[in-house]
């Protein structure tokens, strides 16, 4: 088999990069279980700049499952 | 507040998550404005903690900080269960190995949290197994009475799809194309091709699922929450998206859209005869025909709360604080 599966052929290939995938400019409060923002002490996701995922790791394509965590 | 021994509190909802899964934040946040006693235990916070699990008794304790934490079947009304069912090896684990031993450990920990099981489970990890099956959901799906593009799953040289090389095919992997190597991520979206442009022995080494093309669709994005159902359609510019919506970054734009009663139902249905709660589903409009082409039992959806004004953040809040007859706290 030389011949790479077109699965391979056709997928998308980019540099991996460590992506910090806290919201910027934020604290996890571990009491109330979700993030707080630092400046404000507002809950991030009670804010109106939040942006809500469309994978599990941002803007990378990873699946939707998180098998990989 | 129902308590068990000094300063515990007893959780009637459970959130097993990482803390970088912000999507639970949506969540915590709907939670916090219904009376209801939540605990969220995210993966990364494990090893701060001390855990004891009565698998007896079934009685989990969690002691945090200054925090004591209870779980008890008599108390847990429902889990949000937002972990993997199960771990891809990528291909570069650089971790050491009692890293990984401790990673590996801990997911199935997360996992004998099972053993709560009158709980109301979004969703039970079981059923998340087997729903992620792309054979299975596309077989329970056309019992339902969806609509669905014909398929072959095989590595067949000359696969039945392929014969007609003016056949317009979608091909995908059974299961997520994501590898890691030499620095590089690989990730595969799904592909749009004339049959006449696969090299047909190439095929051999994996299986991959082949369907016919649905072309001129509009994608539309459902959301399913036990009986409530929420549709966004998928544009770019105005006009539906060819090929996978994913691929088009820009100028996208998720609508709330009005599904015919009989789609929804449908909706409904395939969740549930998969044992689920919560599915995101992905389906076609071509030529006034609603076609299915997949369902996510741990899909993504937070985006469309925002982007979409569709509640789902509270429908799922709403399912997991729900008292049952039974609760006795």
């Amino acid at each position: 088999m030389t011949n790479k599966h077109p699965l391979l052929e056709r997928a998308h290939k980019y540099p991996r990069r460590e992506v910090d995938l806290a919201p910027a400019g934020c604290l996890y409060d571990d009491v109330v279980g979700a993030w707080r923002v630092i400046e404000t002490g507002e809950l991030w996701v009670e804010t109106p700049h939040r942006v809500g995922p469309h994978t599990k790791k941002k803007d990378i394509e990873t699946g939707e499952d998180q098998k990989g965590e | 507040m129902v308590t068990s021994g000094p300063g515990s509190i007893q959780p009637q909802v459970l959130l097993l998550a990482s803390r970088y899964d912000i999507t639970c934040d949506y969540v915590v946040s709907q939670l916090r404005r219904r009376s209801v006693r939540y605990f969220r235990l995210n993966s990364e916070d494990l090893s701060d903690s001390t855990v004891e699990l009565d698998p007896i008794q079934r009685r989990l304790e969690i002691r945090r900080k200054a925090d004591n934490y209870v779980v008890t079947p008599d108390c847990l009304r429902s889990v949000l269960f937002r972990r993997p069912v199960f771990l891809h090896a990528y291909g570069d684990d650089d971790r050491l190995p009692a890293e990984r031993f401790s990673r590996i450990q801990w997911a199935a920990f997360m996992r004998n949290l099972m053993l709560f099981c009158e709980a109301r489970w979004i969703n039970d990890p079981v059923a998340t197994y087997r729903a992620e099956q792309k054979a299975v959901q596309l077989s329970v799906a056309a019992k339902v009475g969806f609509a669905v593009p014909e398929t072959r799953v095989t590595n067949a040289p000359h696969p039945y799809l392929l014969r007609d090389g003016s056949h317009h095919v979608a091909i995908k992997g059974l299961d997520t194309v994501l590898l890691h190597a030499d620095g590089e991520e690989i990730f595969g979206f799904t592909t749009f091709e004339r049959s006449a442009a696969l090299e047909p022995h190439a095929w051999c080494s994996a299986p991959a699922t082949i369907q016919t093309a649905l072309t001129n669709k509009l994608d539309i994005r459902v959301t399913v929450v036990e009986a409530q159902v929420f549709a966004a359609s998928i544009t770019a510019n105005g006009q539906p998206i060819a090929g996978d919506w994913r691929t088009q970054k820009n100028d996208r734009r998720f609508s709330k859209y009005s599904l015919p009663e009989e789609i929804a139902s449908h909706c409904r249905r395939l969740v549930e005869l998969l044992g689920l709660r919560f599915g995101g589903i992905d389906l076609a409009l071509q030529n006034g025909e609603y076609y299915f082409l997949e369902i996510n039992p741990t899909g993504e959806w937070a985006w469309l709360v925002d982007a979409a004004g569709l509640p789902i953040d509270a429908a799922i809040a709403d399912a997991l604080a729900r008292e049952d007859s039974t609760s006795v706290c």
